[in-house]
């Protein structure tokens, strides 16, 4: 009996299934596929490997991603050119997300570096794919960046608007570690001119109270998050069986938890009418 | 001595239409099979079993799907597989189970089709192909394990793209798959009565849903001539263009367009902050 099925959960061995694994191929890591791992393994081998539906009751979750999709649609109109963040007229008035969606906006235009700091910085890319192939260990990171500025110090900063919950700090933010990386593979750093330090930002949007978190990357900094990488590539590609280790934090952000036996053992979840 | 010629398959189109460089490549003598994840597709070789199974005892006792299906999931699924293969094959049954229907031969076969020029061969397999007892219709039957969501918002997170955009991830401009996958069932013929097939798209997930489409001929013939066009085009001028599909390229790692670096140069791109900017 494995180490799994002596604990106390009411489950069996045949709840694993068969053996799985990633692709022997190119192994693409995201924010929210380390944030996944590390929140439960069994998470990130239904939604990466199996690839399998988020249960139904986890709809909830899907509309308040929708809402956050929004708020980065209106926020990227109002920094494209010829706009401004006083323009009102991007908002739907009748939509019922509008006044959810005008705070945000009023709570970012305080923090945001054009208003902050005017001509002495440039809006480089807004909602921009990028990715870093790592070609010694087969492995892309990728993310979407909601928006880059460039500071007249050479800083190239990246913000990252979170209507979610955001930590007081982001220094071992796997996300934050994976932004500064992706900063340094935009063509403007590329370019080897003008970028002195990469800085990752995020911005926590709120009715009232909002802040802004920073992590400096310097060069200890990139090494920290290319071992983070190297980490998290090791773990994937090491996992046969993704065990689950549930917990009732892991469960409740879990697209899973309503079919999972793990997440039922904890009481939480429902099996689905198994 | 002639080569042999190369295939592309109906799987990779979505990927390869976005960059040139990667249709080039897969048309290329030295391209191999993408590594797949192991298990990734075993629900949905499953459902399609099941599916499989139930319309050929449907035909052979003269049933329908709805009285032949097999709820009960094969072993080697994971307990949250199974809840969903369940789902899946009560879907289905709920949606066309009672459709007086036959399998069609070219179900679930590997189909091919080389191309007007020569230069590859289209291949695919369909999910299910059936034909209608009745009229005589044939219809593709594409099978969608999650449930459609629609939302005009494009986005290529992996995650965030699958949970929320329909999660064939195609484009507007995108080829027409439907009318591919018609010619390969078809072979493009007979072009007099107009309409070749049925493509009906099944959405299987904890919602249900339908889209039909009927091919005509002439949407065959559009499709076939871009794609035509498409590879031309890539074999002339395979320019790049980087993108979430990258990761499936066979040619990704000489891909000048891929910001491929060593550690060390990516922690040095840092300029110091007293160093004059450097001008090639």
């Amino acid at each position: 009996m494995s180490r799994l099925a002596a604990s106390r959960h009411a489950w069996t061995e045949d709840d694993l299934g068969a053996p799985f694994q990633p692709s022997p191929g190119v192994l693409v890591i995201t924010a929210s596929k380390a944030r996944d791992l590390a929140a439960c393994p069994r998470r990130y081998g239904l939604a990466h490997v199996l690839r399998l539906e988020a249960d139904p009751d986890a709809a909830e979750q899907t509309e308040e991603l929708a809402l956050g999709l929004s708020l980065h649609r209106e926020l990227r109109l109002r920094h494209s050119p010829m706009a401004s963040h006083d323009r009102e007229g991007f908002l739907d008035p009748t939509s019922p997300q509008s006044p959810w969606l005008s705070q945000r906006i009023v709570a970012h235009r305080a923090l945001c570096p054009s208003t902050v700091q005017g001509d002495e910085v440039e809006y480089v890319d807004g909602e921009c794919d990028l990715q870093w192939f790592r070609a010694r260990r087969n492995v892309i990171v990728r993310g979407r960046i909601d928006a880059l500025w460039l500071h007249r110090d050479g800083t190239l900063e990246v913000r990252d608007y979170k209507s979610g919950h955001v930590a007081e700090s982001i220094d071992d933010d796997p996300a934050a570690l994976l932004y500064g990386l992706l900063a340094l593979s935009h063509p403007v750093a590329r370019s080897r001119r003008k970028v002195t330090r990469v800085r990752v930002s995020y911005e926590a949007l709120r009715s009232a109270g909002s802040f802004i978190v920073s992590l400096d990357f310097d060069e200890a900094t990139i090494r920290r998050a290319i071992a983070f990488v190297q980490h998290v590539d090791e773990r994937i590609r090491g996992e046969r069986r993704f065990p689950a280790t549930p917990s009732p934090w892991a469960c409740s952000t879990c697209a899973y938890q309503h079919t999972c036996p793990f997440s039922a053992s904890l009481g939480r979840g429902s099996l689905g009418g198994d | 001595m002639a080569g042999a010629v190369a295939s592309l398959s109906l799987g990779r189109l979505t990927s390869a239409q976005r960059c040139r460089r990667f249709l080039a490549t897969i048309l290329g003598p030295e391209t191999k099979p993408r590594p797949v994840a192991k298990g990734a597709f075993r629900l949905d070789a499953a459902v399609r079993e099941a599916i499989r199974v139930a319309h050929e005892v449907a035909d052979q006792q003269n049933l329908t799907v709805a009285d032949t299906i097999d709820e009960h999931p094969p072993p080697g699924l994971a307990a949250e597989e199974r809840i969903r293969f369940t789902r899946a094959v009560q879907a289905y049954s709920e949606l066309v189970g009672d459709d007086l229907v036959s399998l069609h031969p070219s179900s679930g076969e590997f189909l091919e089709r080389p191309s007007r020029t020569g230069h590859f061969r289209l291949t695919g397999r369909c999910d299910t192909t059936v034909v209608d007892r009745a009229t005589g219709v044939i219809e593709v039957r594409r099978l969608h394990l999650g449930s459609r969501r629609v939302t005009s918002y494009s986005f290529d997170d992996d995650v965030v793209g699958e949970s929320i955009v329909d999660h064939t991830r195609t484009a507007s401009n995108d080829i027409d798959s439907d009318a591919l996958l018609t010619l390969l069932i078809t072979k493009g013929g007979p072009r007099e009565t107009g309409v070749l097939a049925r493509v009906r798209h099944l959405w299987l997930g904890a919602s249900t849903g339908e889209r039909i489409t009927d091919i005509s001929a002439s949407t065959v013939s559009v499709a076939a001539q871009q794609l035509n066009a498409l590879v031309e085009l890539a074999l002339v001028d395979p320019i790049e263009t980087p993108g979430w599909w990258c990761d499936a390229c066979p040619a990704i790692r000489s891909c000048a367009a891929v910001s491929s670096t060593t550690d060390q140069d990516l922690a040095s791109r840092l300029s110091p902050p007293s160093e004059p900017a450097v001008h090639p």
